[in-house]
Order: C-alpha cells, then sequence, then structure tokens
C-alpha cells in the first residue's frame, strides 16, 4: 500500500514536471511551458520592467579596448561614445541586444529557414514549409556569400566584428531570468550572434523589399484573362505617369543602351503549361513603400537645406527601426538603426543627412530549365551542357530528426520551383535569378555613409550597394541636396516584359549610369517609389511604381517656398487622396442612384474634401466602393490559388476611362455581358452592405475605425499588440498608413546656422520588451502626428545633462 | 506544531534565496522534496508544509515582482495564457500552481522515506 502511494505519488510528481517543463498540446494550441513561466521569480513577471528606469552604471565587459560612455535619454535613445571605431561598434551591438535581443534572433532565423528548430512543435508543418522555401529561395547560401565578403573588407570586416563580439557579451551574461519573454514562451535558448547573422537580417531586408515582382502573376493572368486588357494594364509607363524621381526631360550624359534590344517580348518567353501556385508565407503585398526629399536652401526658410525620410513598412513591435547615436573621435551619427546590422540605416551626421526609399524596379528574372535528362545533373546553358551544382542542406526541427533538402543551382539561378514538388505540375522547373545572390557589400555603404562629409562621399558610398536597390537622398551642410537610385539592375533588352525567360542575361548597369542628380534647378529631390526616370533614360526597366504619391509631394514642393520644419511635418503627415480624386466623380455619376437608403453617406460624399483624416466618414465610404469596384473588375482571380499581379490603380483608371466595355470588366458568374458602369452601381451597393455591417460592429464608420490600423507583435500575440489606432492615411497617400503598414520611422534633418536640428518618431518603443513602458511609449505620439526633438549632442558634457549614465568597462 | 512551523519556514527562506540565486522553476519541487526526505514522517504533514512555504513565497514573490512594474504588461500575462481576473487571478493561479507542485515533492519524499524506514524495520 505504502508503495502503492509512492509510485502514485512519483508519477503525478514527475508526469506534471515533464508537462510544466516542456510545453503540451491541446487540440493542436501549444501551451508554453507553465512552470518555467509562471515562476513567479524566473518567469513571464521577472520580464515586468520597474516604472522608474534602472539601469547599471559601471559594466565590465570583456573585450573592450577602452572606456565606453553611453547616456540614455528620456525615451532611452542610447547616446555612445566611444574612443576608437572597434569599441563603437562593439558598444551598439551590446545596446541593442540588450533592447531587442530576441527580434534580431527571430528575423534573422526567419530569414535563413530555420525556424523550424524553435517553432515546429508550436506551429507545426507550415513552419517547414516555409523554411523549405526560405532555403530554395537561397537566402541563408546568399548570406553566406554576403558574410565572406563583408570578412575579407577590412573596413566592414572590423565594424560586424566588433558588433558581434558586443552583441555576444550581452548573451553571455543572460540566465533564464532574464531573457526576453519570446524565448521563455517559445521555450528556447538565444544563440550566439555572428557575422552570418548580420548578413542575413540584410537578406531579410532585401526578400521584403524586392520579392515581389510580376513575372509569375502575370504569366497566370494572361491565362485568365483578355490579353489586350493585360497588355494596357501593364504597360511599362502607363498614360499620365509623371513626376519620376529624375525630373522628366533631364538628359542622360552616358551612350544609348548597348543592349541590342533585338528580343522582343515573346520570342524570349517560354511558355508555361500549368498556373503557378502562390509562395505562402512569403510577404506578398504592396505595402512596402517609402518616401523621401530634400530641399536646398533656396527653398528653405533657414537658407539651408532639410531632408526627410519615412520609409513604410509592416507596422510591428518590437519596432524594426531602434534609435541611436553613435560617436568617436572621427564621427559622430545618429538615426535609425536595424536591430542586426550595425550602423545608422536612416540618419545624419554633422555634415550631411541621407535617407532611403525602395527603386522597387524589377530584380529578379524567373528561367525555365532544360535539363539533359531526369537526373538533373545537366542543364543547357546557351546550347551547351553544364553540371547543375547540387547543394545539400539541413533543416532541423525541434523534436524530430533533421530534414535534408536538395537545391539545384544553376548559372541561372537557383530553381525555387521544381515542377515535382508542386501540388499542381507547372510544366517546367524554374529557377529565380535575384540580384540579392550577386555579391556585394551593402554593409560597406552604410559604414561610409555615417562618416561622409559630402556629396563625393556619398557617391563613392552609394558604389557598394547592390540589393535592395534604394534611392537614397542626400543633403550636406555645406548646400547640396542630391538623389541616387543605387543597387544592382540589369541590362535589360528594350521591351523585356513579363515572363519565363530563355536567354540569359547577368549583366548589371554600371553604378555610374544609375539615376542621379545633383542641385537640380527645381530646388528640391524627391522619391515615393515611382518611376526613377522618363523614357529618355537609355535602359529599359519595368516594376512596380507608385503612381501618386510623387505628385502630391512634388506638387507641395515646387508651389511652396521658405518652407519650415513645420511645414515638412504637415507633408509628411498629408493625406490628400487622390485616387479618390480621379475616380470619386466617375463613381458618383454611374452609381449615385444606389445610395437612396442613404442619402447622408451621398451628402459626405459630395462635400469631402478628398482628405483621408482619421475622423472623416467619406473616406470610409470611398474604399468600401473602390474595393468592392477592384473587386467586380478582378473577378476572373476569384478562388484563384496561384500568384496573382494586381496592376496600379493608374491603369485601372486609365482602363475605365478608355475602354469601360473591355473584357475585363464583365463578370465571368453572369450570363450577361457588363460593362465598367455597371460594375460601379454593382459594387456601390455592395459597398454600402460592407458599411452597414462596419457600423455595427465597430460602433461608426471614422475612417480611422472602418481603416483599423495596428501595429502587432512579430508573432502576432495579440495581448502585446496594439489595435484601433486613430490615424488618417493610407496606401498611395503621403501619409502612407494602411491597416498594417505605414511610415515606420519619421525623421526630419534640417541644417542651419548653429548646426543640426532634427525631428524623429517611429511607431513603437526603444524597448523590445513587453514588459517596459519603453515598449510602445511612442505610438500615440506617433499617430496624432507629434514628433521628438532628436538629441544630437556634440559631446558628452551635452549629452551628461539629463540622462542615464552608463560605463562599459573592460 | 512548533516543529512543523520552522520546518515551513525554512522551507520558505531555502526555497527563496535557492531560487533566487539559480534560475530554475524546479528548485520549488527540490527544496521541500529534500528537507522533507529527512524532515517529516507524515506525508500529510509534509505535503501541508510543502503547499503552504511555496504558496507563500510565490505570493511574496508575485506581489513583489507586480508592484511599481508597467502594469499594462502584467495584465497583458494573464489575457495571454488566460487567466481571467487580471493581476490578481494571475497571481492565485502563481500561487496555486507552485503550492501544489511544492507540496508533491514534499510528499513524495516523505512517501520514499517511509518506504526506507519500512525496509530498515524489517
Amino acid at each position: 500500500m505504502k508503495f502503492f502511494k509512492l509510485l502514485l505519488s512519483s508519477f503525478l510528481l514527475v508526469g506534471l514536471f515533464v508537462l510544466l517543463n516542456k510545453g503540451f498540446k491541446i487540440n493542436d494550441l501549444a501551451v508554453p511551458p507553465l512552470g518555467k513561466i509562471l515562476d513567479p521569480m524566473n518567469g513571464l513577471l521577472a520580464n515586468a520592467e520597474p516604472n522608474e528606469v534602472e539601469i547599471k552604471k559601471v559594466l565590465k565587459l570583456n573585450g573592450l579596448k577602452e572606456e565606453v560612455e553611453i547616456y540614455w535619454d528620456d525615451r532611452m535613445v542610447p547616446h555612445i561614445f566611444a574612443k576608437n571605431t572597434r569599441d563603437a561598434f562593439y558598444a551598439q551591438g551590446y545596446v541593442t541586444a540588450s533592447m531587442r535581443l530576441w527580434q534580431m534572433d527571430f528575423q534573422t532565423r526567419a530569414a535563413a529557414g530555420r525556424l523550424s528548430e524553435v517553432l515546429y512543435t508550436t506551429l507545426g508543418e507550415g513552419v517547414l514549409k516555409f523554411d523549405r522555401l526560405q532555403r530554395r529561395n537561397g537566402m541563408l547560401a546568399s548570406a553566406r556569400k554576403s558574410a565572406a565578403i563583408m570578412m575579407e573588407d577590412p573596413e566592414t570586416a572590423l565594424v560586424v566584428q566588433a558588433y558581434t563580439d558586443g552583441i555576444n557579451a550581452y548573451i553571455d551574461r543572460l540566465n533564464y531570468r532574464s531573457y526576453p519573454i519570446e524565448y521563455k514562451i517559445l521555450n528556447y535558448k538565444p544563440e550566439k550572434w555572428s557575422p552570418l547573422k548580420s548578413a542575413l537580417l540584410l537578406k531579410y531586408m532585401a526578400q521584403m523589399l524586392t520579392d515581389d515582382d510580376l513575372d509569375l502573376g502575370i504569366i497566370n493572368a494572361y491565362k485568365l484573362f483578355d490579353k489586350e486588357d493585360i497588355d494596357f494594364l501593364f504597360k511599362e509607363f502607363p498614360d499620365g505617369t509623371s513626376n519620376p524621381i529624375i525630373p522628366s526631360g533631364t538628359k542622360f550624359n552616358f551612350a544609348k543602351n548597348t543592349v541590342a534590344d533585338s528580343s522582343g517580348s515573346d520570342t524570349n518567353l517560354v511558355a508555361i503549361k500549368g498556373l503557378i501556385p502562390e509562395i505562402e508565407n512569403v510577404n506578398y503585398f504592396r505595402g512596402v513603400g517609402s518616401n523621401n526629399w530634400a530641399i536646398s536652401g533656396s527653398k528653405s526658410a533657414t537658407g539651408k537645406p532639410i531632408l526627410c525620410n519615412d520609409p513604410h513598412l509592416k507596422l510591428n513591435l518590437p519596432s524594426i527601426w531602434f534609435e541611436i547615436q553613435i560617436v568617436t573621435p572621427q564621427f559622430n551619427v545618429y538615426g535609425a538603426s536595424l536591430p542586426g546590422a550595425p550602423c545608422v540605416i536612416s540618419g545624419f551626421n554633422s555634415n550631411i543627412a541621407w535617407g532611403v526609399t525602395n527603386g522597387t524596379r524589377n530584380v529578379r528574372d524567373w528561367y525555365a530549365i532544360e535539363w539533359k535528362d531526369d537526373s538533373k545533373t545537366e542543364y543547357n546553358f546557351q546550347g551547351e551542357w553544364l553540371k547543375t551544382e547540387i547543394e545539400y542542406d539541413t533543416i532541423k526541427i525541434k523534436g524530430k530528426p533533421d530534414f535534408i533538402d536538395r537545391y539545384l543551382v544553376t548559372k541561372m539561378g537557383r530553381v525555387v520551383y521544381e515542377d515535382s514538388l508542386m501540388p499542381q505540375g507547372i510544366g517546367s522547373d524554374l529557377a529565380l535569378f535575384w540580384t540579392a545572390y550577386l555579391p556585394a557589400n551593402e554593409l560597406k555603404t552604410f559604414v561610409q555613409l555615417n562618416r561622409a562629409e559630402n556629396h563625393d562621399d556619398y557617391i563613392n558610398a552609394l558604389q557598394y550597394f547592390g540589393c535592395p536597390a534604394q534611392n537614397f537622398v542626400f543633403a550636406a551642410s555645406n548646400g547640396d541636396i542630391a538623389i541616387k537610385q543605387q543597387g544592382y539592375h540589369l541590362k535589360y533588352p528594350k521591351n523585356y516584359g513579363y515572363g519565363v525567360r530563355k536567354d540569359f542575361i547577368s549583366e548589371v548597369i554600371p553604378s555610374d549610369e544609375n539615376p542621379h542628380i545633383l542641385n537640380p534647378d527645381r530646388g528640391f529631390v524627391s522619391s515615393a517609389n515611382q518611376h526613377p526616370t522618363d523614357t529618355l533614360y537609355p535602359y529599359y526597366y519595368n516594376g512596380i511604381f507608385e503612381e501618386f504619391r510623387n505628385v502630391r509631394i512634388n506638387d507641395l514642393l515646387s508651389k511652396n517656398n521658405g518652407i519650415t520644419i513645420d511645414f515638412m511635418k504637415s507633408l509628411q503627415g498629408d493625406n490628400l487622396n487622390q485616387i479618390a480624386m480621379k475616380f470619386l466623380p466617375v463613381f458618383l455619376k454611374y452609381g449615385e442612384q444606389e445610395f437612396a437608403n442613404h442619402p447622408e453617406w451621398l451628402k459626405l460624399l459630395k462635400d469631402w474634401n478628398y482628405f483621408n483624416d482619421a475622423e472623416q466618414i467619406a473616406p470610409s465610404i470611398f474604399e468600401a466602393w473602390f474595393v468592392s469596384f477592384k473587386e467586380l473588375v478582378y473577378d476572373e482571380w476569384e478562388g484563384f490559388k496561384g500568384e496573382k499581379a494586381d496592376p496600379g490603380n493608374l491603369s485601372l483608371y486609365n482602363l475605365l476611362m478608355s475602354r469601360f466595355r473591355a473584357d475585363i470588366f464583365d463578370i465571368k458568374a453572369t450570363p450577361e455581358k457588363e460593362d465598367a458602369f455597371q460594375l460601379i452601381a454593382m459594387s456601390a451597393s455592395n459597398a454600402i452592405k460592407i458599411l452597414e455591417e462596419k457600423q455595427k460592429s465597430e460602433g461608426g464608420l471614422e475612417w480611422y475605425k472602418y481603416k483599423g490600423t495596428s501595429v502587432q507583435h512579430i508573432l502576432g500575440i495579440k495581448p502585446f499588440s496594439r489595435y484601433q489606432i486613430k490615424i488618417g492615411g493610407n496606401y498611395s497617400i503621403v501619409n502612407a498608413c494602411s491597416d498594417r503598414w505605414g511610415p515606420s520611422w519619421k525623421m526630419i534633418v534640417s541644417f542651419e546656422e548653429d548646426g543640426v536640428n532634427a525631428l524623429g518618431i517611429y511607431p513603437g518603443g526603444q524597448s523590445g520588451n513587453p514588459g517596459s513602458s519603453y515598449y510602445d511609449n511612442m505610438i500615440n505620439d506617433w499617430a496624432s502626428g507629434h514628433y521628438y526633438k532628436l538629441n544630437y549632442f556634440k559631446n558628452s558634457e551635452e549629452a551628461a545633462v539629463g540622462t542615464h549614465f552608463q560605463k562599459l568597462i573592460n | 506544531m512548533k516543529r512543523f512551523l520552522i520546518l515551513t519556514l525554512i522551507i520558505i527562506l531555502l526555497t527563496g534565496v535557492t531560487i533566487y540565486l539559480l534560475p530554475y522553476w524546479w528548485v520549488i519541487i527540490v527544496v521541500p522534496f529534500v528537507i522533507s526526505l529527512f524532515a517529516f514522517k507524515n506525508a500529510f504533514h509534509a505535503f501541508l508544509s510543502g503547499f503552504i512555504s511555496i504558496a507563500i513565497l510565490n505570493l511574496i514573490v508575485s506581489i513583489w515582482r507586480t508592484t511599481n512594474v508597467n502594469e499594462n504588461y502584467v495584465s497583458a500575462i494573464s489575457e495571454l495564457i488566460k487567466i481571467p481576473g487580471g493581476t490578481s487571478g494571475l497571481i492565485i493561479v502563481i500561487t496555486l500552481l507552485g503550492a501544489f507542485m511544492g507540496g508533491l515533492g514534499a510528499l513524495t519524499a516523505t512517501l520514499l522515506a517511509q518506504l526506507f524506514d519500512n525496509k530498515k524495520r524489517r
């Protein structure tokens, strides 16, 4: 009996211990290790930060050469004062990790295709699929190449190694109690940082910004839509395209495209039998974008340049950006950094300021591979049989044996879609050639920009940048302003078009032939993801280009003089909806009668000033109508489970105005043939239903309620996310804040007589810890259009006032 | 009774100090286990002592951990683990869960000790 009692009690003890220590699953729902996380001393409660900031005054770290001083200001921005470059980036690594370690680890794992190692038991098979695709996309392989290039160059090797050592110094000090909360919830441990991880982070950005090429979507579109309509919708320069980055009419001072334009669009393309399925889990949305501009002294109130930048990225917590100031005897830089990569990415020093927007030209080509035989060991390359490089890579899976995958690599890129692996065959193996695979040292650009003193330094720094191609805006205290689109772009023949290719193209346009302008007559430079040039640019290109934001920005910058910082604030927050300005008059003409039961909505639309302000109702009515209209126009996609291509809204407007009886306007499900005007009326009544429901569920139709902007934790953990943020704007509006995407870092830098005057804000907080009050403290101010004055300290005496002091010693 | 109270107090103090130095949650099982192995003859007393001591310890620590800190976070955690009653609900669950495991550790140890005692007597 005694023995039985013991047995029972031990069984219970051991069983509960295992469940509470490892976590378990109920109905596919993963329960975290409750014993660990509900331990009040070491579990989740240990991550609750005190209301009063506590900072260790002196930290002893191995590997520093000299003392480093850090001043944390009232928003927890670290201001690092180091005596040499190595210590400066070591300290950047240390402080960034201390605030954002889990995010850095997670994003680089996602890039590498290593999520199964930690998330398989939580998320299951889907995460393995994601990892396999990331590897097929060549993310890990190309990051390995990048890391090697970084380490071969003494300038970047010093920086990335110091940054790595700093992160690892922080990781070495951790124990379970001090782990970031996500490690506790997902039950895994931080691992050591390496230069490879920094390379992976840069690839992660490259993927986020360039992986939405149109080639495969358009192939599918040709099978579902009328060819004429698709050709019309995907013109390289739709009618009405205006305001390219380099002002229209600018002559380029290099020879006409040397590439023969013989290979017209059709002859070079390969027909694909099947439909190409959509890539799962990869960022496929157009919310990515950005604005930047700079005005010269001739247009500013101070007589000196002002530069602005606001990259539009997914609104996540922890924030994608981390603010920092780094000071050494050689340079003094301030701005937004990416946790996981050394240097400042968008920022300024005492001589220059710079900012980035995405280039958005197509930088990915698909090739159909012709194999010699089924073994796939040889492939046809320009008439020759070449040996396939076969790579094997191991994917570790939590709680399961390793998964070994095989990858086929050709000169034309990596096979991403292998016909035999696709659920519905596509008839060919498709290899991807992507500029992210080409050797480049992107980090070197930022290392040099951080300490650049003038336009020459800026141009020198830019030449190293490969992918993702960016529009780098520039302003200097000496009065210069400039913009350059920099990154690898291939020399495409004229009318290269869209589709899967036969003839291999790998020659890159030289850096000095990329679109660039210094001190234009109009007194400002700007970019908003629009066409970089007009048709005078000697090289052919295509891509996904903004057609509205750029127009508004240029309009306001050219009309105004004596521009102040306040003007720039209102420009970054400008809510004018130019899509509505184009479409609404036509919509009202043909759809007004549908509002018989809602005359108040009709009145709001008619009286609307076209601004998508947070509390207006008209933008909600228009948006519901516009989205419903597009759904009816593109009804051919309905239920289609493949890669899609979404044409720009300017093209859609052109189609509506010039070819309203086009086949695309017919609704396939009905026997009648509809035209565009019927769709306008039909979509009005659909929109009214949506609006009636929304009014009930959200308790009102104010634009911010309808749009529902949220800033969400990277894992989608609801209690760590913020919803229904009161902010206006939308896609294609200067204030490009849609539901999940928006201005992720807003910066205004004004060069003035007594130095740099800079403002900034981002939708989050410096800390990545949901237990800190600095996790999301800037969101409300960001939403209301408020900015903070950035503390750009000239020296440590200035920094010492009103900050928390910390010293790092060896 | 006095002995029971003293032993309970010892468990509270020893567990508290150990778990502060060693960041492992199972310290709340191991300390009551080890002490009960040598100090308790009665299995029910052992369970009660383990239960009460860890309950008190966890209650104190969770109150300390949730005072003067970011309140939003503490309620976010109870929401995350789907515990009703906000912060107080969370503290109750933490207290009871720890207490039960502490008690179970103590109970098992005493039952084990009893088995050895019986063998010795034979």
